[in-house]
């Protein structure tokens, strides 16, 4: 009986393990895209927080950043500011909620469709987004540059 | 999801509605846009270049105690609360941004809240130009939120802060909320760390009420501040220090308005009583306000501990030195929390009356001992996120006056023994 006990137990960590791995694999990366005009070959996970943050306004010496968020119907809004700062979004909202009111600087504009932001990143050469991969593939490749992934 | 449509821009656009039916009209929609979800605490696009955003909050307080009026700022002082009202921390803002360059902007904010008039009044909150001049600078120009204390230029939007209404004590003295003036700020980028120096400077704008009968008038005052914010990782420190030379000095403007009543029953007399008492009891012309703040936010934990300092430029109320500590710990949506408040005011010193009659000294000295106080507030609270921008507050307070505490209550009785209840409940949204 104690053998059937132990096997048994050794069988729910193995089921709990393989369950946390599949969870985490479902975790799609979020890759960080620049308009490819604009001279920024990477950004640091301090830069792009700085950006979306409110905290910096700039992309590089010459371009003021546009940060882009996807409205939170998306589950990757939530992943992505996990990623970047491990706060949930009502914490997030609380603090651009001060940031806003005091004057001191804009939440990244809302967009409600990735298709909305790809035009955007298109577009501005100053647009800044974060896009799962499955997203990404819609962009032509010469429009865009990633500068950091968040996930990895 | 049920969606609902913003009509804000609509409702504003409608010519020749009342005032109070625009800002009805504004209220009921904002509940609808965040109870079905539409609205998301971030700026809306209601035309090319024009965003929108507000703050709403639904406050009941309780006090239990029938001996003593509460009150949450200056902005109350006329008020006639009653014991169960709703007025003292309801509150509704709107703000208008305008973005015609990555660089250039403006910015309109509007609040109504219950102010010296004894009623809701929509007061402007801020207008004003930025422009983002590159390597950090930002310099804005116009009517600017005055952060005389600690975040004391977003006081009012409840969804930002923990608890159900920010220090009552802290935040009592905070007499002015914006200036007519110029503000520049450098940020420096260090990593993850980040400095923000930021100096201004102008007029002050006006009391918190266009009342007439506003016991602090200082419009047209000059003054200026510094401030100092640090942010590394999980925790941040802030300093700052800001001065009002007052060039109206107006406390005791009417006899009504007195610390101690005035009534001779002869008005010439009250009038010169007044007058006497106005400069007996201003020692000089500046309000001074200064802070150093901290806070930690690390996984769950969340911590703010603050103190401040206030000379205030009356003989009768030197000096109030206020502090606030708080700490809470988020399971998921709910964050329970604790809060401790303290403020003193400096005992009365060089009350220098020579040459008034005695009656005269013993109603300013009357005067000044009535304003002498101390104080500790404990509260404890529940914060729960109802939404991504809806947050319900429930907050308990024990008020514990150790002196006569007349300066932080309205019309309390001589049996009042300075201790008092306060159950607080608070809808706090953002759209």
């Amino acid at each position: 009986m104690a053998w059937i006990k132990r096997h048994c137990r050794l069988l729910q960590v193995l089921i709990g393990v393989t369950w946390l791995l599949a969870a985490s694999a479902q975790a799609e990366k979020l890759y960080v895209v620049v308009n490819a005009a604009v001279e920024v070959e990477s950004l640091s996970h301090s830069e792009v927080l700085n950006i979306f943050m409110g905290r910096s306004q700039k992309l590089d010496r010459q371009q003021i950043a546009l940060p882009l968020d996807i409205s939170s119907d998306h589950p990757e809004k939530a992943e992505f500011y996990q990623a970047l700062i491990h706060r949930d979004l009502a914490e997030v909202n609380s603090y651009w909620t001060r940031v806003m009111f005091s004057g001191d600087a804009s939440p990244p504009r809302q967009m409600d469709t990735y298709e909305q932001i790809r035009q955007v990143i298109r577009n501005n050469l100053g647009a800044i987004a974060y896009l799962p991969e499955s997203e990404l593939k819609q962009l032509p490749e010469a429009s865009y540059r990633v500068v950091h992934v968040l996930g990895e | 999801m049920c969606r609902f449509k913003n009509l804000t821009p609509w409702i504003l656009n409608l010519p020749s509605l009342p005032k109070p039916l625009v800002v009805c009209l504004v209220c009921l929609q904002s509940l609808l846009l965040a109870v079905t979800g539409a609205a998301r605490a971030a700026e809306q696009e209601i035309a090319d270049d024009l965003f929108f955003s507000g703050h709403a909050t639904l406050g009941l307080l309780y006090n239990t105690e029938k001996e003593a009026q509460f009150y949450r700022d200056a902005s109350q002082l006329n008020a006639d609360f009653s014991q169960f009202t709703y007025q003292a921390d309801s509150r509704f803002g709107l703000r208008l941004s305008y973005k015609p360059h990555s660089r250039l902007g403006g910015e309109l904010q509007l609040i109504t809240r219950y102010g010296l008039s004894n009623e809701f009044e929509t007061n402007l909150f801020s207008v004003s130009a930025n422009w983002r001049a590159g390597n950090g600078w930002l310099i804005k120009a116009g009517y600017i939120p005055f952060e005389s204390f600690y975040r004391a230029d977003s006081v009012h939007v409840g969804y930002s802060y923990l608890w159900a209404r920010p220090p009552t004590e802290f935040y009592t003295l905070n007499i002015a909320s914006s200036f007519k003036g110029v503000s520049v700020r450098k940020s420096f980028l260090f990593g993850f760390d980040t400095l923000q120096l930021k100096a201004y400077g102008g007029l002050y704008g006006k009391t918190p009420s266009s009342h007439p009968d506003d016991q602090i008038d200082a419009r047209n005052s000059p003054l200026y501040g510094l401030s100092f914010d640090y942010i590394s990782g999980n925790w941040g420190v802030s300093a700052g220090y800001n001065r009002i030379k007052l060039d109206r000095q107006a406390l005791l403007s009417t006899r009504d308005n007195a610390l101690v009543p005035i009534d001779t029953g002869d008005a010439a007399t009250d009038a010169y009583l007044v007058q006497v008492l106005n400069e007996a009891l201003i020692k000089d012309t500046n309000f001074e306000y200064s802070y150093l703040g901290w806070n930690y936010d690390r996984a769950n934990w969340r911590l703010e501990a603050v103190v401040s300092n206030t000379d205030t430029g009356y003989r009768s109320l030197s000096q109030a030195n206020s502090a606030y500590f708080s700490l809470g710990y988020k399971f998921q949506r709910l964050t329970p929390y604790v809060v401790i408040t303290y403020v003193h005011n400096d005992e009365l010193h060089n009350l220098n009356s020579g040459g008034l009659s005695d009656e005269l000294n013993a109603i300013i000295k009357q005067s000044a001992n009535n304003t002498h106080g101390e104080e500790f507030n404990y509260g404890l609270g529940l914060r729960s996120e109802l939404a991504e921008n809806i947050a319900l507050k429930m907050q308990y307070n024990h008020i514990d006056s150790n002196e006569n505490p007349s300066l932080f209550w309205l019309r309390e009785s001589e049996n009042w023994d300075g201790n008092a209840n306060l159950f607080s409940l608070v809808l706090d949204m953002v759209f």
